[in-house]
């Protein structure tokens, strides 16, 4: 501020100038003003520094002038604060108003959502009454409305139903559904307490489920839901009588099981007693060779027929017990051409032709091979029965190729008697006896069809009969098996015969026996297989021996178990202790006489390969003897 | 009698050890020496002088030719009196069991012996 000769009378300044420099300063400002240099009162210049500064100046009454010089930077940086407080504010509340808006409208969309739920789930039932348990009240949320009030008594309730519920069932719903009963179940927490009546609907009877809702929250309140359950209920019905008829079936098959016992029972008195009877009269006749031989001879025939009726038997209830099945490969040609092979004797016997036509893709196969032949056995055999001189019976295979496997098709035709259709009709049904494969001029006990029958269903097969009285049978037989693709079938041949080629040829054993015989019995049998056989006749003598030989001269130890002196579990301890390269590899077998009571435990820990049981059988030895070298890499 | 008629009446398993020897002369050869062994002599012999450890043995012997020679009776017979001597020890109460086993065996023992002798001459 300065008087109207310009002279400085106060002076305020952010920056700590000295008074003089202030004068100074100002003096140079109000010349400008004076000059007229700054229009209406305020303007900018840039000062010595070339900061930009507004001026403003003011003319007071008293002649006095006031003058501010504000720096523009100054100015700048207030307003940007002061826009920036207001945008954060207004962005803060902006973000608020969002969040509060996404929240609500999400929870808008799931409140729609569960509302949808609701409705579905509604829309599963029919009829649905709230009912409050200590006023005794309901009240219809949805249902036939003009049958009943919309609120009222709960007796009320009770009434208008027993108009709608089947006859036999209203009184156990009214049970159930009485107001004691309901608040004793709610007592004990019981959470959807309900069950199924038939209802009247216009006249038409449905199956209805109720259920009694309750939560936790509502105390003296829940909901009865009323449901259809017509399609589930007669479903329900119709697996009970499912499951009633099955266990008829499993009764009255019980029963004719035991029929069948009996009758088997009486079959084997038969044979038996024949056997009793021609051996009484053999004691009888010793002095007569000839009459003996035909005593002996029907003893013979009873024996034989009695075996297989107990075969047979023994088979039916093998089946029964569900054996599993092997899955082994073989040659399904050769397979075939072994079965046929086993009856053409009997065939040329009889002067019937039996001839095999194989046309088959894939002949090596995976599959049940022990049973396949069974059922082979029991077709070919059947055949036999029911021809006579100058028939013939085919066997024809052949098979499809499916996505996975084949489907292999084996037909067993007979030009003989055949069967009347009565008989057919129950060919693969055991134990009806009535009904049995059995003439007067047939041996059998009748049981080999079902015997097939289940093989073949157990294989995941189906066998099928046709058959003309007097022109003859053909029973085809479908079945299912995984083929090798031939180059694997190839490879697979030479890889089993590389592991299974292992011979006692030029090989020698020390075998260590305590009993001359034994002894004596296995060298031979170990000899006529080429082996060098050292003996030793107990285990100190093995030790000695082993130790001794030349190392690697021996290829293999057998050793029994029970010996004077040293057993054989301590003889291979010993061995193994030894200080040399074959005394850890050399491979040291057990001869056990029983391995139930010697402890096959024991000669594993001792530090053998293996056990073997006595009696010594060659072709198990070289098996065990191809594993353990197998093992260890073969030290030669 | 033929091997094969022989091993029929001592219930002997002909075909497994016709299998095992490959020929009928080395079968009989061993049948034999089997009848003609002094195992069955020494067994009744330990179990005279309570031996029991000796008569283990020996029955443990016989048992093992047995196996070899497809004699499935006395086999059999000799494992159930093997196993009842097993621990080289008999209480006085099982002196019977032990009898009537030892009776077993060498009744089947004989059965081999008189079978063997009805051979015919090769």
């Amino acid at each position: 501020m300065c008087d109207s000769k310009g002279n400085m009378l106060y002076a305020e300044s952010r920056e700590h100038a000295t008074r003089e420099e202030q004068v100074e300063h100002f003096d140079k400002l109000y010349q400008d003003i004076k000059n007229n240099k700054y229009q209406n009162g305020y303007d900018f210049h840039y000062d010595e520094d070339g900061k930009k500064k507004m001026i403003y100046s003011n003319p007071l009454s008293n002649g006095w002038t006031s003058v501010f010089v504000l720096s523009y930077t100054d100015m700048s940086f207030e307003w940007y604060k002061v826009v920036l407080i207001y945008s954060l504010i207004i962005g803060f509340i902006a973000i608020l108003l969002l969040i509060t808006w996404t929240q609500w409208n999400k929870r808008s969309s799931r409140m729609g959502h569960i509302h949808e739920i609701v409705h579905i789930l509604g829309d599963l039932y029919y009829a649905f009454c709230q009912v409050d348990v200590s006023a005794q009240t309901y009240e219809v949320i949805k249902g036939d409305k003009h049958k009943l009030e919309k609120k009222g008594n709960y007796e009320q309730l009770l009434a208008a139903l027993k108009d709608v519920i089947a006859e036999e069932d209203y009184p156990e719903f009214a049970d159930s559904f009485s107001m004691e009963n309901i608040r004793r179940q709610m007592e004990q927490g019981v959470k959807d307490f309900g069950g199924d009546f038939r209802r009247n609907f216009d006249g038409e009877i449905k199956w209805v489920n109720v259920k009694m809702l309750t939560a936790p929250l509502w105390k003296d309140k829940m909901i009865l839901c009323f449901r259809v359950v017509e399609g589930e209920k007669q479903q329900q019905l119709k697996h009970m009588m499912l499951l009633k008829n099955a266990l008829r079936e499993a009764e009255s098959s019980e029963s004719s099981k035991q029929q069948f016992f009996f009758n088997m029972s009486h079959d084997m008195r038969t044979p038996l007693n024949v056997i009793i009877g021609m051996s009484e009269l053999a004691e009888k006749h010793t002095d007569e060779p000839d009459e003996i031989k035909q005593y002996l001879g029907k003893i013979n025939y009873s024996s034989k027929q009695l075996l297989n009726l107990i075969n047979d038997i023994l088979e039916i209830s093998r089946l029964e017990q569900r054996t599993d099945l092997e899955h082994e490969r073989f040659d399904l040609q050769e397979c075939l051409e072994n079965a046929v092979g086993m009856f053409q004797v009997q065939a040329d016997k009889g002067e019937k032709t039996l001839k095999l036509e194989c046309t088959l893709q894939h002949k090596s196969i995976y599959g049940d091979r022990r049973h396949l032949e069974q059922i082979l056995n029991n077709l070919l055999s059947n055949a036999m029965k029911f021809t006579e001189a100058g028939d013939s019976i085919s066997v024809k295979v052949y098979d499809m190729d499916k996505k996975k496997g084949g489907i292999y098709q084996i037909a067993v035709t007979d030009t003989g008697a055949g069967m009347t259709e009565e008989f057919l009709e129950n060919i693969f049904t055991p134990y009806a006896r009535e009904k049995r494969f059995v003439s007067q001029r047939v041996e059998g006990t009748g049981l080999g069809m079902p015997i097939v029958k289940s093989i073949v269903t157990m294989m995941g097969g189906e066998i099928k009969v046709e058959s003309t009285l007097g022109e003859g049978t053909t029973f085809t037989v479908t079945l299912p098996f995984d083929y090798v693709e031939e180059e694997q079938a190839e490879k697979k041949e030479d890889f089993v015969l590389e592991t299974a080629e292992f011979t006692l040829e030029g090989k020698t054993v020390l075998l260590v026996e305590d009993y001359d015989l034994n002894m004596e019995v296995a060298t031979e049998i170990l000899e006529i297989q080429g082996a060098k056989v050292l003996q030793a006749w107990n285990g100190r003598e093995a030790v000695e021996q082993f130790e001794a030989s030349q190392e690697g001269s021996i290829d293999v130890i057998l050793m029994d178990m029970q010996m004077p002196e040293m057993n054989g579990c301590e003889a291979t301890v010993a061995i193994r202790k030894l200080t040399r390269a074959d005394a850890a590899t050399i491979p040291i077998i057990a001869l056990t006489a029983n391995v139930f009571s010697e402890d096959i435990a024991r000669t594993t820990d001792a530090g053998m390969n293996a056990h073997i049981s006595k009696p010594i059988d060659v072709k198990v030895l070289c098996s065990v003897l191809a594993e353990v070298t197998k093992d260890k890499g073969e030290g030669k | 009698m033929t091997l094969e008629q022989c091993y029929m009446v001592i219930g002997a398993d002909y075909e497994g050890v016709i299998e095992r020897l490959l020929s009928e002369a080395r079968v009989r050869k061993y049948l034999m020496k089997f009848c003609q062994d002094d195992s069955a002599a020494k067994l009744e012999a330990a179990l005279r002088e309570e031996n029991y450890e000796e008569a283990f043995r020996c029955a443990h012997n016989l048992k093992g030719i047995c196996l070899n020679l497809g004699l499935e009776k006395c086999h059999q017979s000799g494992s159930e009196l093997c196993e009842a001597l097993r621990d080289g020890r008999v209480d006085s109460g099982r002196m019977d069991e032990i009898n009537r086993m030892f009776e077993a065996v060498k009744n089947d023992y004989q059965a081999i012996v008189d079978a063997a002798g009805e051979l015919d001459e090769e």
